[in-house]
């Protein structure tokens, strides 16, 4: 057995080929396969996977650089996360003021059965009795697709 | 590693070139098929280049690397529907021959090694070749496969025994 038996000498063969293991272990796995014949051939059929294994096309490597170097810049997922999540806060606060607005109509306010703007701002937009309509106070109903599209109007 | 992380294309094609047979040897272990696993790689790449300053070195490099890269040759493979035909192709794509009709004659011994490997299950394939073709430990295995280190030391043992059946 050359002090390893055959299970603790198949774990290790594979690394032999790549520097592994410790000089120690090293020497004892290769004091055991002059004596066993089963882990040489354990040994002589990693040798022939090794013959075979994979290549890279030649091409890959620069399609690679050439492929990074192009990614869009600028708008990394993370930053368009933060960016929403920030958006989405806001649009909450804006929310709170409206709704506190449509019970105090305050003095900048607009006029009471003035033109209203298009879109979803429109359902902020106070009625002639002075109190905002449709959907105003209920921002937490609102789908993201509907957050996005009146962040994309409160932007405009 | 700090150059390309600045992004310097040197430094980043040296990266790319130092671990680019390993990626590409794990995507098509995983895919079966040469023009998928370049995607792959290429794919693996991409996303790992991008993400280089979340890279902590908990692991190693090249482990959290092939980590990347069987997700996204396993990502392909659920699109493509790929991985169930692994079997049929891998042979001619491990052994490099593309084109029977260029007369071109595959090597018995390269096409053997490879529908061998080829027919076992994946996590035995990916266990086998980890750790003879890249040296990763057990624990490496597992986290390059999304194992424990006791499934890949079992998938490795697995694999070899189907192999030394196949092969002798």
């Amino acid at each position: 057995m050359s002090g390893m038996d055959c299970d603790a000498i198949r774990d290790l063969l594979p690394l032999l080929a790549h520097g592994g293991p410790a000089s120690a272990d090293r020497a004892r796995v290769e004091a055991h396969l002059r004596t066993c014949a089963r882990c040489r051939a354990d040994g002589e059929l990693l040798a022939l996977l090794r013959r075979h294994a994979a290549k890279a096309p030649p091409d890959l490597a620069a399609r690679i650089v050439d492929a990074h170097a192009a990614r869009p810049r600028g708008w990394r997922p993370a930053a368009r996360h933060y960016a929403l999540a920030a958006g989405l806060a806001g649009a909450l606060l804006l929310g709170g003021l409206l709704r506190e607005g449509a019970r105090r109509v305050p003095a900048t306010a607009p006029e009471p059965g003035a033109e209203p703007p298009a879109g979803l701002l429109q359902s902020f937009w106070p009625g002639d009795d002075g109190l905002a309509a449709g959907i105003a106070p209920s921002l937490h109903e609102l789908s993201v697709d509907q957050l996005e599209l009146l962040l994309a109007e409160l932007d405009s | 590693m700090a150059r390309a992380r600045a992004g310097e294309r040197d430094a980043l094609a040296v990266l790319v070139s130092r671990h680019l047979d390993d990626v590409y040897d794990a995507a098509l272990r995983v895919l079966g098929d040469g023009e998928l696993a370049r995607d792959a790689a290429q794919d693996a790449f991409v996303n790992a280049l991008r993400a280089l300053h979340r890279f902590r070195g908990e692991a190693s490099f090249r482990t959290w690397l092939l980590r990347i890269a069987v997700n996204a040759a396993r990502t392909l493979a659920r699109r493509t529907g790929r991985r169930r035909e692994v079997v049929l192709d891998a042979a001619v794509d491990v052994a490099g021959e593309a084109d029977p009709a260029a007369g071109i004659v595959l090597p018995s011994e390269a096409a053997r090694v490879a529908r061998a490997l080829a027919s076992l299950p994946e996590k035995q394939r990916l266990a086998v070749t980890l750790r003879v073709y890249q040296g990763l430990a057990y624990d490496e295995i597992g986290l390059v496969a999304g194992c424990s280190a006791g499934a890949a030391r079992v998938n490795y043992h697995l694999g070899i025994k189907r192999l030394r059946e196949l092969l002798k």
